[in-house]
């Protein structure tokens, strides 16, 4: 097995058409060949956005600097507790930063994790790839069609490693349910469900007021259009706001979907129809949809994915996926990453001449062995980690067009190869939104 | 009276009582969040309902005037709806007469409004924002957003004369435009943390 992984990965690298061995330059001032990192094997690290997620990242860049893989050099955030917090708990040597634009001119930094709201995440990505450090950034990878391609520039021109954070893709679970996908475990699939519970309504809306103490707000709005600081606006629940979160479907949807697609052997389907309705809440500062229903339509080969909230839950959870095939149906509690596979799955034999599925294989915390995959993508210098941000942008561009077909209540059929909607100006407009001077791509 | 101007007639003050009726749902708080939406159903409405709508984006009941701004967002985009380019217009002129208004306190949310389904009609209202200090950035992007050689001409100008920061600011419009524009300040860090580093003693 250990030798198909292999060789299916050199295939992928192919299909990616990137030498492998090619040299990478780091911004640590060193030229290497693609087998290292670093002068001395490490990489030197920050992170921006030290929040929930993002503190997860912290502890994971601490236990490889434990190993001996990266050295944490800074840390930004905009929120003054936060960031007394993770310098607290990181070890002595690390800089505290509030604007994330000093870890963007340094250049002894090779790379940065960013976990910063989704509306910073094509800003900070881009500069930081564009001053050559590697970037793995949560998903969503983008809030908008246009700043994901520009995210996608980005890493190619500067030639850096870009992996973003829908980590199921490298976790057992998820891996399971992909290969007995691929081996016909429930024949061909031509309809993918999604359950997922409401977004939450907002029934004790707040005037606006100061921001608290030690939140710097112009910094944590960034590119958003100026609005004064609301209690119900952030930290959290940013999420359920259509112009900064985009609800459940953004959230857990780019975990899902990014799964789903991966299962489906389907990153090349960049064109699809997409029709979205939703029911609004009636009241609150929070304007993304309760219950939703998206519908996405993909030719050659033909299948239908669905997103629900609450949508048919077929499983035991709260939210998870059902691959439905000619013999059977398949369910993926969750995204693939925190929960197991169906048993199903698991115990899934290949039948003769199946095709095996790589996974990096170096940790068993998923979380961990998303973070090895990316530098395995530095060290081995094809710069393509499992959810490269061209399939991250991908993913995220599901999400985006569904809550974009909800906002204009209208289909929208999608163009992947020229990246827009047919015959539908004003949606086109919609593909982006200029962000505030000076947090611009 | 002909059978068409009654039947007209008749249409007309149809319309106008389905707007009434809509507008004493806009005027009203639901219970949850959860209540059916009091904006439901504006797409279908004649464009008539739009200036009254207008009018209460500014009421002191904060979620009436939410109500009325997420009417207003369901209106513009039914509005630019392929096929619907007179609609379009309409609109546009409703946002363009409403922001020559003296001064109102959702002025901002009508710039980003009239982004989405602007043409060359908004761009004089717009290059007067450019010179306000409160809604200047809300024009600018609005300006990147609405395509077409009048908004670009706009941002141009307001170029040429701008100084400092603010010249920046528009430098960035122009190049996400796709012109060549000379380097800006926008990676320059400014912000300062209070948090000191962890010292060497205390590991």
């Amino acid at each position: 097995m250990a030798q198909l992984a292999r060789l299916s990965r050199r295939k992928f690298l192919q299909r990616s058409a990137v030498a492998a061995g090619a040299l990478s330059v780091l911004r640590s001032g060193v030229l290497q060949s693609a087998t290292s990192p670093g002068a001395n094997g490490k990489l030197v690290v920050a992170h921006i956005g030290v929040g929930g997620m993002g503190m997860t990242h912290l502890f994971n860049s601490l236990r490889f600097e434990k190993e001996g893989k990266v050295r944490i050099a800074a840390i930004c955030d905009v929120d003054e507790n936060r960031l007394e917090a993770a310098i607290e708990n990181a070890n002595p040597g690390v800089t505290p930063y509030r604007d994330y634009r000093y870890i963007v001119e340094r250049k002894d930094i090779d790379a940065v994790l960013i976990a910063t709201p989704d509306h910073w995440h094509a800003v900070q990505t881009v500069h930081c790839c564009q001053s050559g450090k590697h970037v793995y950034v949560e998903k969503p990878a983008s809030v908008t069609v246009r700043e994901g391609q520009a995210m996608v520039r980005a890493a190619r021109e500067n030639k850096v490693a870009v992996q973003v954070g829908a980590q199921a893709r490298t976790a057992k679970g998820a891996w399971y349910t992909c290969r007995a996908i691929r081996n016909g475990i429930v024949g061909k699939v031509r309809r993918v469900s999604c359950w997922h519970y409401a977004n939450p309504v907002d029934d004790k809306p707040v005037p606006d007021s100061p921001p608290p103490e030690g939140l710097d707000w112009d910094l944590w709005l960034g590119p958003l259009p100026y609005r004064p600081y609301n209690a119900r606006y952030q930290p959290a629940n940013f999420r359920w706001l259509l112009e900064s979160g985009g609800g459940q479907i953004r959230d857990r949807g780019a975990h899902q979907f990014s799964t789903i697609l991966w299962a489906m052997n389907a990153d090349h389907q960049t064109s699809f129809t997409v029709e979205a309705r939703g029911r609004p809440p009636a009241k609150g500062l929070w304007d993304c949809p309760i219950d939703m229903e998206v519908v996405y339509q993909f030719k050659d080969p033909d299948w239908t994915l669905e997103w629900g909230q609450p949508g048919n839950r077929v499983g035991k959870t709260e939210f998870g996926n059902v691959f439905w095939g000619e013999n059977g149906h398949l369910v993926l509690e969750w995204e693939g990453g925190y929960r197991p596979a169906n048993p199903e799955a698991i115990n899934f034999q290949l039948p003769p001449g199946g095709e095996e599925v790589y996974r990096t294989d170096e940790y068993e915390d998923f979380n961990m062995n998303h973070k090895a995959d990316w530098f395995k993508s530095i060290r081995e210098g094809h710069l393509r980690p499992a959810v490269d941000i061209e399939i991250g942008h991908r993913t995220a561009t599901l999400c985006n067009l569904g809550n974009l077909s909800y906002i204009l209540g209208r289909k929208l059929i999608w163009d992947g190869d020229r990246q827009e909607v047919v015959g539908d100006p004003q949606a086109n407009r919609l593909l982006d939104r200029p962000q505030r001077y000076p947090y611009v791509l | 009276m002909s059978a068409a101007v009654a039947g007209g007639a008749a249409s007309a003050a149809a319309a106008e009582a389905g707007i009434e009726e809509f507008l004493t749902r806009v005027k009203q708080v639901p219970e949850t969040a959860s209540d059916k939406p009091p904006w439901t159903g504006a797409r279908e409405l004649d464009l008539g309902v739009v200036p009254p709508l207008l009018e209460l984006l500014d009421s002191p009941e904060r979620e009436v005037a939410r109500n009325a701004k997420r009417a207003l967002q369901e209106v513009v985009r039914h509005a630019g709806r392929p096929g619907a380019e007179k609609s379009a217009l309409a609109m546009e002129g409703y946002l363009v007469e409403a922001l020559a208004k003296p001064s109102t306190a959702s002025r901002a949310d009508l710039i980003w409004l009239l982004s989405e389904i602007g043409g060359r009609r908004s761009i004089p209202v717009l290059t007067r924002f450019l010179n306000n200090a409160e809604l200047r950035e809300h024009a600018r992007c609005a300006l990147i957003r609405i395509p077409g050689d009048s908004s670009a001409a706009a941002l141009r100008t307001a170029w040429n004369k701008a100084e400092g920061v603010w010249k920046s600011a528009l430098a960035e419009a122009l190049r996400a435009r796709g012109f060549r524009v000379p380097p800006t300040d926008k990676l320059k860090p400014v912000a300062q943390t209070g948090v000191k580093p962890k010292p060497a003693s205390s590991q």
